[in-house]
């Protein structure tokens, strides 16, 4: 094995706690375990421990700012849950980025935040909408592991999108929360919110309200309706559709391999 | 070394931003660990103020980098007037993109290693039109599929690549630290006549690790001490920087630390 390969190895063995826990007893392809023999175990395993927590707090410091801004009204910093016990238990299962960690973490976060939080929602009330928000968000920002397939010719929605429906607007409460003064006092507005939360192939995680019309354009484009349908459907004019559809295209909703030009 | 003309700076910490800009006695240049983001209202005062440093951008030279990477990388530069841009010696992703531990971590110290740094590094600076100054990462758990110590490697490529180093002061204490050598000979091993910027943080203990580790805190006198007997020994230094970048970073470190640096290594 080239020394690069073994590097992989090295770095899958820190990577991904099942394939460590596979490899470490021994069963693994020869040359895996040539790799793994020639690594002080010990500190391979605290290793990965360590790398765990710090991977998944980077992204919820960065990704949970508004519930993280808001701790000390709740009492509850969400970085703290991966001190839990709970997020101890899930650490040999962790697989570094992976969708499914992603959702694991998630759950502890919710958890975490919204157990017993009458209080906390007394002072504000759009908290369980905020951190069903953040939470899908983290859980946006986490690759998928297998594209979809194309089912036919015609766009189709991409696979992980979320539309969450809110009883809270809360792209209008977050510049308040961010603003330490206004954050004791805001209340907010409550507002039935739809909003669209995606991820580009380039990581990029994209929110955007989702009114009426773009939700029955993400029913319809399922990879055999031609979206030529859409004008008689929604009774939007051409020029509207062709915009919607290059932006839904843009943020990564919506996806064509077969067609040459989003809009045609 | 002329000491008036080594430069010190640090890290640009967005959220320590005003008291950065307060402290443009102590602090002459900034390296830059992320792009700025649109919505900072500082970085055009930062910019101005400041000599910028475009710091570990491309994340990883043992692979062929992107042409897009490398475009982003000269606009990042360009944006920033970088004197010289730098990078780490680390190698945190698979080749399929599958598993990234999104941290800093060493290569294997083999020909093969070498071989892709020389050439990613040389496409790299030449792409950029700019010096490519490179960083130590340490090693936590011991490997034995090396073919040869971290300071040959490195040596080896500072010699064929026209690079220069980055020593990170913390680093070499943390790589002799798990190694069970003393710091002084773990650093006289590094090919000293190559630093071209002095990094010096602190470490901290982590009990997942049962020791200390790289941590955004300040540096101990100890550490301070080793950074000024490793500053006596670099010949070439042209900068040095204190190296923390975390949100956890607490207003007064910056301006704290870096007068505890000046005063440490009789940098004015």
């Amino acid at each position: 094995m080239s020394s690069r390969n073994a590097q992989d190895v090295i770095l899958r063995l820190l990577a991904d706690g099942p394939y460590r826990r596979q490899v470490l007893s021994g069963k693994a392809a020869p040359e895996e375990l040539k790799v793994a023999s020639r690594i002080q175990v010990e500190g391979l395993q605290r290793f990965a421990v360590f790398l765990a927590r710090h991977f998944y707090r980077e992204r919820v410091v960065h990704l949970l700012k508004y519930s993280r801004a808001l701790s000390s009204l709740t009492g509850r910093s969400p970085e703290s849950v991966l001190k839990t016990p709970a997020f101890n238990a899930l650490i040999p299962e962790v697989v570094l980025g992976s969708r499914a960690t992603a959702l694991q973490v998630a759950a502890l976060l919710r958890d975490f935040l919204v157990n017993d939080c009458e209080n906390i929602q007394q002072k504000l009330p759009y908290w369980k909408d905020l951190v069903q928000y953040e939470t899908a968000f983290f859980v946006t920002d986490s690759p998928l592991e297998q594209g979809k397939d194309p089912a036919g010719p015609f766009p189709f929605v991409a696979p992980g999108i979320q539309i969450l429906n809110l009883d809270w607007d809360l792209p209008s409460i977050f510049p308040s929360i961010m603003d330490a003064a206004a954050r004791r006092t805001t209340q907010g507005s409550r507002k039935p919110t739809r909003l669209l939360m995606c991820r580009a192939a380039g990581g990029e995680v994209t929110v955007a309200r989702c009114s009426d019309s773009v939700e029955k354009i993400l029913r319809m484009l399922d990879g055999n309706t031609d979206p030529e349908k859409l004008q008689s459907v929604l009774g939007k004019d051409e020029a509207w559709i062709r915009q919607t559809l290059s932006s839904l295209f843009q943020i990564g909703v919506l996806e064509a391999p077969l067609l040459p030009h989003p809009a045609r | 070394m002329n000491r008036a003309k080594v430069s010190a700076g640090a890290f640009y910490n967005p959220h320590l931003a005003d008291e950065i800009l307060g402290a443009a006695s102590l602090v002459d240049h900034l390296a830059m660990a992320d792009p700025p983001e649109k919505s900072d209202p500082h970085f055009s005062k930062i910019r101005e103020q400041f000599t910028l440093l475009l710091h570990d951008f491309i994340g990883q030279l043992s692979d062929p980098v992107p042409r897009h990477s490398l475009q982003r990388a000269r606009e990042l530069a360009d944006l920033y007037g970088s004197p010289w841009i730098a990078e780490h010696f680390q190698c945190v992703h698979t080749q399929d993109g599958r598993y990234n531990v999104d941290y800093v971590f060493p290569p294997l110290y083999t020909e093969e290693f070498l071989e892709r740094y020389i050439e990613n590094a040389v496409v790299l600076k030449q792409a950029v039109g700019r010096p490519l100054a490179i960083e130590n990462i340490p090693r936590y758990f011991s490997v034995d599929l090396d073919e040869m110590t971290e300071g040959q490697f490195l040596r080896k490529f500072f010699e064929t690549s026209g690079c220069s180093l980055i020593l990170d002061i913390s680093h070499a204490w943390l790589g002799a630290y798990y190694q069970g050598r003393s710091p002084q000979d773990y650093i006289t091993d590094l090919p000293l006549e190559y630093v071209q910027e002095l990094h010096i943080a602190g470490v901290a203990h982590y009990s997942d690790l049962e020791g200390p580790w790289i941590g955004p805190v300040e540096p101990t006198e100890e550490m301070l001490k080793l950074a000024a007997w490793t500053f006596e020994r670099l010949p070439n230094c042209q900068a040095v920087t204190f190296d923390a970048f975390s949100t956890l970073l607490k207003p007064g470190m910056i301006p704290r630390t870096m007068e505890r640096i000046r005063r440490e290594l009789n940098l004015g």
